[in-house]
């Protein structure tokens, strides 16, 4: 069951949730909505599910290129997880996941002993099924999830849809939750939609990572794409750490403060500014120059408690920056605050005003363009 | 004393206050009841029985009972209704209509007895309509039911009100998305969830009516047999200087009131057990 919105608006009051969205997620795909809180991600959901309505003059919402833009979300057999859990209190775990088929009218409801049969089957998937005669304020975060998910499950839902589904966890629940939910997907086929403001969770977790920013979308794609071939600035903060410095686009390199890159321009006008972008794991650190370009720094901190060494860099124009190398590298080095040392990016990206998608790939060292 | 074991506390006076407490309530509560009960001690059982079940008295009992239960009935679905909107909705009035819900509980009684009776006396404003259908509401037990409705109602309001703004939207979204329809949802969502203040409500509007007086003496007619509560036939009965009698008859109501008031603790106990858990 693929699912596709079209030119989908919303507005609450003056404020636009969603401003002309449109968005395809195909069949068994397991995609990611990525943003920052008040990116309309969770509105969008919310549309998907049936749970909120576009604007009026928005496109259709369709699964399977059948538009069910009208139809409650009862209808719509979509599975929903919410942050919050939303579990039924008074209810038992088995209770809670027996819901959806218990509210089925009776010519539709199956017998009680095939409900009783299927909700262990549920149980047992999300691993809970000794748990099942407990009452939600009885069981722990992690396991309030996944009551959520088998109870949205037993409606067999076409589509799955999760708001925050790991934001009200701690950290090392939300690890296992994702591999878990990854594995549970690869399991069941079924399409699902998720929200998140985590891109190492979207990256992990999600085939498609569709990235969000003030009502729109700022990029669409496989995890790879969106991290290796950020479209916009936005992107390209938006998915990690980076270091940003001031340049100038020559004719066939962009001039970095006292270094030049070699940097195959596509389009941008000559002598126009850009912002140049090097993640902190494309900065290479040297002790002594050794004739390639690089910036001369001194190194400010030293985090190397962690599987990569974090070091803190101010440039000699004052500007700072961030590098991260590997432990080998760094134990070769002998680095300690202080020293004076000589940084290097080797992959760089360009962005000028005009906000043009310059994503150029420059490496200093070979000065060959991926 | 093993059992008790006093956790240390940031607040001292544990003592104090519980000798406050047990002091306060002797005084104000159970010194009064008690010498409600010693007064009916020095009947013979034989006069307290003809005293508590004279034709008279008991058809005092049917009205007072039967009109309180249904009065509180009628506040537990309709004073549902006003919490569920006050709750809900934000239209333009809504604090006020949140503070009227207050004035049966601020008005003296007589008053509203009074504007009650003016109302719907055989002349007054609903009176006049009701009388040519055939309903008789002043000087008959519905009136009686009506005046005890009027004063139950702020009960009911204001206990479900926090239960309903605690209840989450978001439980609701979750049926709805379960394919629950809208019956389905209310009926094993929203209501088990309230049901303990429910009955809460229910309770109170339900002890305060057995209760009621001030309201009600002018509405009824306080005709024997047919429209005397209880409490005006206690009345009666002082002024007649029976005061054996009265107490007897109290001592009745108050036995009745504290077995269904411990009756309704009890299911709201079994309502709330389902819930509790380890929270």
């Amino acid at each position: 069951m693929s699912v596709e919105v079209r030119h989908i608006t919303k507005c609450f009051g003056s404020f636009v949730a969603l401003d002309d969205v449109s968005l395809h997620v195909p069949t068994g795909r397991l995609a990611a909505l990525l943003g920052p809180s008040g990116s309309g991600k969770t509105t969008l959901l919310r549309i998907i599910a049936g749970l909120e309505f576009a604007d009026a003059g928005s496109g259709p919402v369709l699964f399977h290129d059948e538009d069910v833009a009208g139809t409650r979300v009862g209808q719509r057999r979509v599975g929903f997880v919410f942050q919050h859990y939303a579990l039924f209190r008074h209810m038992t775990v088995f209770e809670n996941v027996a819901f959806g088929l218990r509210v089925r009218p009776r010519r539709l409801r199956p017998p009680r002993d095939t409900i009783r049969a299927k909700v262990r089957q549920l149980l047992e998937l999300v691993q809970l099924d000794h748990l099942a005669s407990r009452f939600p304020s009885q069981l722990s975060g992690g396991q309030r999830q996944r009551v959520a998910l088998a109870r949205a499950l037993a409606v067999e839902p076409k589509v799955l849809l999760l708001d925050e589904p790991f934001g009200a966890l701690d950290a090392r629940v939300r690890k296992e939750l994702r591999l878990w939910l990854r594995r549970l997907h690869s399991e069941l086929n079924v399409t699902s939609v998720f929200v998140t403001h985590d891109q190492d969770e979207a990256l992990e977790v999600a085939d498609q990572i569709v990235v969000m920013n003030r009502g729109r979308i700022e990029q669409a794609g496989t995890p790879d794409d969106v991290f290796h071939h950020p479209k916009t600035e936005f992107v390209l903060h938006f998915l990690g750490e980076v270091n940003q410095f001031h340049g100038r686009i020559g004719a066939d390199r962009v001039h970095l403060g006292p270094i030049e890159l070699p940097y195959e321009g596509n389009g941008h006008a000559v002598g126009s500014d850009a912002r140049v972008f090097v993640r902190p794991h494309d900065v290479t650190i040297d002790t002594k120059t050794n004739g390639l370009p690089a910036i001369p720094a001194v190194v400010l901190r030293i985090h190397s408690a962690g599987p990569v060494v974090r070091v803190e860099l101010r440039t000699s124009a004052g500007q700072s920056l961030v590098a991260v190398l590997s432990q080998e590298r760094f134990d070769t080095m002998h680095l300690s605050p202080g020293n004076s040392v000589f940084v290097r990016p080797r992959h760089i990206r360009v962005f000028t005003e005009a906000q043009s998608p310059g994503v150029v790939f420059g490496d200093s060292a070979g000065g060959s363009a991926a | 004393m093993p059992a008790m074991q006093k956790k240390p506390s940031v607040l001292p006076g544990f003592g104090l206050s519980l000798g406050y407490t047990v002091m306060y309530l002797s005084l104000i509560v159970l010194i009064p009841l008690g010498a409600l009960f010693a007064r009916t001690l020095a009947m013979s059982w034989a006069d307290f029985w003809s005293a508590v079940s004279s034709a008279r008295v008991w058809a005092s009992y049917k009205l007072t009972f039967g009109a309180s239960l249904i009065a509180a009935i009628i506040n537990a679905v309709f004073g549902f209704v006003v919490a569920w909107s006050l709750v809900r909705y934000r239209f333009p009035g809504r604090k006020l209509i949140d503070a009227i819900v207050d004035l049966p509980f601020a008005l003296p009684t007589a008053v509203s007895g009074i504007a009650l009776t003016a109302l719907y006396a055989p002349n007054g404003w609903f009176g006049r309509w009701l009388t040519p259908l055939g309903i008789k509401a002043a000087f008959a037990p519905l009136g009686v039911m009506i005046s005890l409705t009027f004063i139950g109602l702020p009960f009911v309001v204001r206990t479900l009100q926090p239960a309903l703004e605690d209840l989450e939207a978001e439980s609701e979204e979750a049926a709805a998305s379960l394919g629950a329809g809208r019956w389905s949802t209310f009926r094993r969502v929203i209501l088990p969830a309230v049901l303990p203040a429910l009955l809460t409500g229910f309770a109170l509007a339900l002890a305060r009516a057995l209760g009621e007086y001030g309201s009600v003496v002018f509405i009824s007619g306080n005709m024997p047999m047919r429209t005397e509560i209880t409490s005006l036939l206690i009345v009666t009965k002082l002024e007649q200087y029976d005061y054996a009698g009265a107490t007897a008859i109290a001592v009745v109501m108050l036995a009745a009131s504290f077995a269904i008031l411990l009756g309704i603790n009890l299911l709201q106990w079994w309502a709330g057990a389902r819930r509790r858990g380890a929270t």
